[in-house]
């Protein structure tokens, strides 16, 4: 299981890296820490979102661990499924 | 400040439109304060303040955010009619726009903090005057969802876009809830725009039930080209109007796909809609045909739909206004197609006006180019210096070419130039909020009249011009003016005009800042000199050197120190600045007409037009700007007075003379006397336009400099205000004429003091 923290800021100018960073784990089960996430954009959304379509197809296990209330908050404004954060900790 | 930061340099830019949209704001409002205004004026405040919000809101300015909002709200009150443009409307308006310009300065980090009991007190009067004659639904968090009965009345009729006839506008109330549809294109992320902000303002209006839609989401391996694969469906269960809602999203227009629509009615419209997008244009197109500036077809422009929508409008109480049914951006340009920035914003006079294009520059560039544009000048008059020293003869090939390029590098100069000359309307439009608060503390009525304020001017110049025009118009209110009283006992209007005047006066720029006051009190002006030492009891003084007295340092004439002037450094303060950038200010007063004060600046600092001199072995250049005269003085014209004080007769007066090479310490102790050596008078005027003659040897000519600074380059030096490089590539000192003097003064002191001792 590898693990990744997200950094704090996921806004359109954090895509990028986000991106190519979360290309480099493919193929391997990945849990992000969302606990030093303060604030979460559109961008970085969808890409979580495409990341976690694409580890569900390899059937991969993939989870965003103890998110931080900033994450849980913008994450639930944006109206995105709730179960995707997980807050135990516990991917599967 | 990263420049290679993009989203740093767009919140620049979006300052740089705030400076700019504040000015608009403040021309309309002074505009309706002289009664000059109409709607057109209204809505352009409007529009102005609505740009600003809409910028501050995609940079997460709260704090800014809200009180725009309130002001914004205010306006609209006022350009939709359901508010009169009354006099309290104005001084409303007034405060509201100095107390925005405030949050972007605050915004932007210029001022340390913002008052925030002051923000609050007239956003709260806004919305007291909003309130005045009924609630209205925007200004105030609008409740959740109610329950109430016209729910069941509520019917709504889908084809409703013929905003030109009022009659058609369904006398429906607000619906209950909207369907908002929005899909973001990447453009929207490109500008620095965030949907989680648009979202959370949404959420602001009323309870939000928000889906996402992830259906058109790609592989996470296609996703490294940036793309907007995201769409949002917002069930919004507050009846606020259709405008809260298209607000939000209107800087966001061209970059999104938006559907708005009421809730429990929208299968009627859906059905409507998805005949297909060709009717949604259609309809729009017929929607917007009547609007003078209809975009283009595929683009439409929420501002003139809302404001239709608004015009036809039934008038009615606020809260009873009639919603618009629904309005829809249509399928915009593809993300990538637009190649300009999806249409000009509505608010952006600049672009409206007169449709100039203009870059934005930065200013060290231009410096950068305006110092390579001085050494070219420099070199080719050393190229010049040594072309003629070979003693070529005037028609040769390499003489024509010189002369060419001597005339070229001057036009690359003054276009160059030309690029820093900056209106001083961005000075001038400053003054109105000043007049406005001094008059408010000093409780005189007063109306201030600007004139030329398209006068250029370097931009260094523009820059400092603030400062001192702010003094002389405090004092002007302050001391000039009487009060009400006094002046409608001295038979004037009650309201005492300030006028602030800029012109090009023979290659300078003259600023003139006159009021309709009492003059100046020559008496007082006259006793309060000799009290405080500042001329003798017996003093024999023309009107004229009566009113420049209160240039003197430590003058004050207010009785008592006030807030606004009057602490003492009033005027003196003025002319030291207005000299620091080559200037001269002089005053011509009329007792119980008024009092004109003109300062004239060179219009630029760069370049100086001097008389290049020797004295004492060394080349001199002596400033144009404040050589009277010059004349080789007869035997008999020179008198010594004490030890080694000269003056010399110059139009039966006699004037000190400075022995410039002496006092700049060229020549030695040792040097001939002046009566010893052949050289030339040059009479000068210094500070309060007192007389002086310098002394040099002689004079080589007049020529136009690249100034340097000395500072910069090498140290301060007393009597030398810079340094320029001749023709044959010396370097030579500018004279500071005012300090010379001074300088001058200083030492022939001492040399008493070593006498007397």
């Amino acid at each position: 299981m590898t693990s990744f923290a997200l950094p704090a800021s996921l806004d359109t100018r954090a895509a990028p890296a986000l991106h190519e960073a979360l290309l480099s784990f493919d193929g391997h089960a990945l849990t992000l820490d969302g606990s030093q996430v303060e604030n979460l954009g559109g961008q970085c959304l969808q890409i979580l979102l495409a990341a976690h379509e694409a580890w569900a197809k390899h059937e991969t296990p993939f989870a965003i661990e103890s998110p931080s209330d900033a994450l849980a908050a913008q994450w639930s404004a944006f109206g995105a499924p709730p179960h995707l954060l997980s807050p135990q900790g516990d991917p599967q | 400040m990263s420049a290679d930061d993009p989203f740093e340099a767009i919140k620049q830019t979006f300052f740089l439109e705030c400076e700019e949209l504040l000015t608009d704001l403040e021309a309309s409002v002074t505009a309706l304060t002289f009664g000059d205004g109409d709607g057109e004026t209204i809505n352009a405040a409007f529009r102005a303040i609505h740009s600003i919000k809409g910028g501050a809101g995609a940079f997460g300015l709260e704090e800014l955010v809200r009180f725009a909002h309130v002001f914004e709200t205010y306006m609209d009150e006022l350009r939709s009619g359901r508010k009169t443009c009354d006099e309290t409307a104005i001084r409303a308006m007034l405060h509201a726009s100095d107390v925005l310009a405030d949050h972007v300065s605050f915004a932007r980090g210029l001022i340390p903090s913002m008052d925030e009991e002051r923000s609050q007190t007239v956003a709260n009067d806004l919305r007291a005057l909003m309130d005045d004659g009924g609630p209205v639904g925007a200004a105030a968090p609008t409740p959740g969802p109610s329950l109430d009965p016209i729910e069941a009345e509520f019917d709504f009729k889908p084809v409703m876009f013929d905003f030109g006839d009022t009659t058609s506008v369904p006398d429906d109330v607000t619906p209950e809830g909207w369907i908002i549809t929005f899909k973001p294109h990447i453009r929207l992320y490109e500008t620095g725009n965030e949907p989680a902000l648009l979202l959370r303002e949404l959420a602001r209006l009323g309870p939000c039930q928000i889906s996402l839609d992830t259906s058109e989401l790609v592989a996470l391996a296609d996703l490294g080209e940036p793309s907007a694969c995201l769409s949002w469906t917002i069930e919004l269960d507050a009846p606020v109007e259709l405008e809260s809602i298209t607000e939000i999203f209107e800087f966001v227009e061209g970059e999104c796909d938006l559907v708005i629509l009421p809730k429990g009615n929208s299968a009627a419209f859906v059905e409507e809609s998805s005949a297909g997008d060709v009717d949604i244009a259609a309809l729009l197109a017929a929607a917007t045909a009547p609007a003078p500036a209809a975009p283009a077809t595929d683009e439409v422009d929420i501002q003139a739909l809302l404001a239709m929508a608004t015009a036809a409008a039934v008038p009615a109480p606020a809260a009873d206004a009639p919603a618009p049914v629904a309005s829809v951006t249509p399928t915009a340009p593809a993300p990538s197609a637009p190649s300009t920035k999806a249409a000009a914003p509505s608010g952006n006079a600049s672009a409206a006006a007169g449709g100039q294009a203009s870059i934005r520059v930065d200013l060290d560039r231009i410096d950068k180019l305006i110092n390579v544009v001085g050494e070219l000048v420099i070199q080719q008059a050393m190229l010049a210096q040594s072309v003629a020293e070979c003693g070529l003869a005037a028609s040769s090939t390499v003489k024509v070419g010189l002369e060419d390029l001597e005339q070229l590098s001057r036009e690359i100069q003054d276009s160059v130039m030309a690029i820093r000359a900056q209106p001083v309307k961005s000075v001038f439009q400053r003054m109105p909020r000043l007049v406005r608060e001094v008059a408010e503390m000093t409780g005189k009525n007063v109306r201030l009249i600007t004139e030329g304020e398209a006068t250029e001017v370097d931009k260094t110049v523009v820059d400092r011009l603030a400062e001192p025009i702010t003094h002389m118009i405090r004092n002007a209110i302050d001391h000039g003016l009487e009060d009400a009283e006094g002046r409608t006992a001295s038979g004037k209007p009650k309201e005492g005009t300030i006028r602030l005047a800029a012109l090009h006066r023979s290659g300078r720029i003259v600023i003139e800042v006159s009021d309709d006051g009492r003059g100046i009190n020559r008496e007082r002006v006259r006793k309060i000199a000799i009290d405080r030492g500042l001329i003798s009891a017996d003093a024999n003084l023309s009107n004229e050197e009566t009113d420049n007295l209160i240039f003197l340092p430590g003058f004050s004439t207010a009785d008592s120190v006030s807030d606004i002037s009057g602490r003492g450094v009033g005027m003196d303060v003025v002319r030291r600045s207005i000299q620091q950038l080559g200037g001269r200010i002089s005053i011509a007063s009329t007792p119980g007409k008024g009092s004109v004060f003109t300062m004239s600046l060179p219009l630029t600092l760069a370049v100086l037009d001097g008389m290049v001199v020797r004295a004492g072995g060394q080349t001199l250049l002596s400033p144009l700007s404040s050589i009277i005269e010059s004349f080789t003085p007869k035997e008999g014209d020179l008198h010594r007075i004490g030890a080694r004080d000269w003056v010399i007769r110059f139009r039966d007066r006699f004037l000190p003379l400075i022995d410039t090479g002496r006092v700049l310490g060229f020549a030695g102790p040792d040097a001939p006397e002046i009566t010893g050596r052949d050289g030339i008078a040059i009479v000068v005027e210094n500070e309060g336009g007192s007389q002086v003659a310098l002394w040099v040897d002689d004079i080589q000519g007049q020529r136009q400099v690249v100034i340097k600074s000395l500072e910069t380059n090498y140290r301060k030096v007393d009597g030398i205000s810079a340094a320029t490089i001749l023709g044959d590539g010396r370097v030579a000192l500018i004279l500071d004429i005012d300090a010379l003097v001074v300088l001058g003064r200083q030492q022939a002191n001492q040399s008493e003091f070593k006498i007397a001792s």
